[in-house]
């Protein structure tokens, strides 16, 4: 390979890295979902709090936990049907990407239990990042010697 | 301010990496200077025994 195109090419990496982590991040955005979707089943929100309000009836606590809830007792899991899981989606951004659900639920229980029910949790963000790294380098790797 | 429900290229890569890679440019802007500076003086010596 030329020097000079070795030399172009790291300078275009260099430019277009933002874009190379988002399009990493969409290629595993299930992976995300999943991620974001297990802290729910948890009962627990993206700063890593619990879910609040908690359930009014200890009948309905008792009854969510015989389906068998992984939430603590009485804390909400979000899950019924499964509908609002099944739901989420991700939006490209420039800087990164959204989730959400698209649920018809979904502004409901955003507005019960805040929109911190999307996203994820710091150490979830860090096994986000352990399945995107690959990838980004791959494409780091790509750019440079293209 | 970071947005919660959202995930941030800051979230997963930290700006070391773009560090690292204009030091690479830099190395590769250097090596380029040398091999340069060599092909000239290869250039010049073979000039020079043509002409000598």
């Amino acid at each position: 390979m030329p020097f000079d195109r070795l030399l172009n090419n790291v300078q275009s990496v260099i430019n277009e890295l933002e874009n190379m982590v988002v399009e990493s991040m969409m290629e595993v955005k299930e992976e995300i979902i999943d991620l974001n979707t297990s802290q729910l089943e948890v009962g627990k929100l993206s700063t890593g709090d619990t879910i609040e309000p908690e359930y009014v009836f200890d009948s309905y606590s008792k009854l969510k936990k015989s389906k068998g809830s992984k939430a603590p007792f009485g804390v909400s899991d979000l899950k019924l049907e499964g509908d609002f899981y099944s739901g989420f989606e991700t939006s490209k951004l420039s800087e990164g990407l959204e989730l959400s659900s698209k649920d018809s639920k979904a502004p409901e229980l955003e507005r019960k239990y805040s929109k911190d029910i999307y996203g994820l949790t710091d150490k979830n963000k860090s096994e986000a990042a352990e399945y995107i790294k690959p990838i980004l380098i791959n494409k780091i790797l790509n750019g440079i010697i293209k | 301010m970071e947005s919660l429900n959202r995930i941030e290229v800051s979230d997963i890569i930290d700006s070391s990496v773009n560090v690292e890679l204009s030091l690479l440019a830099q190395h590769l802007e250097s090596i380029a200077a040398s091999l340069n500076a060599i092909s000239k003086n290869v250039i010049n010596k073979v000039d020079n025994g043509i002409t000598r």
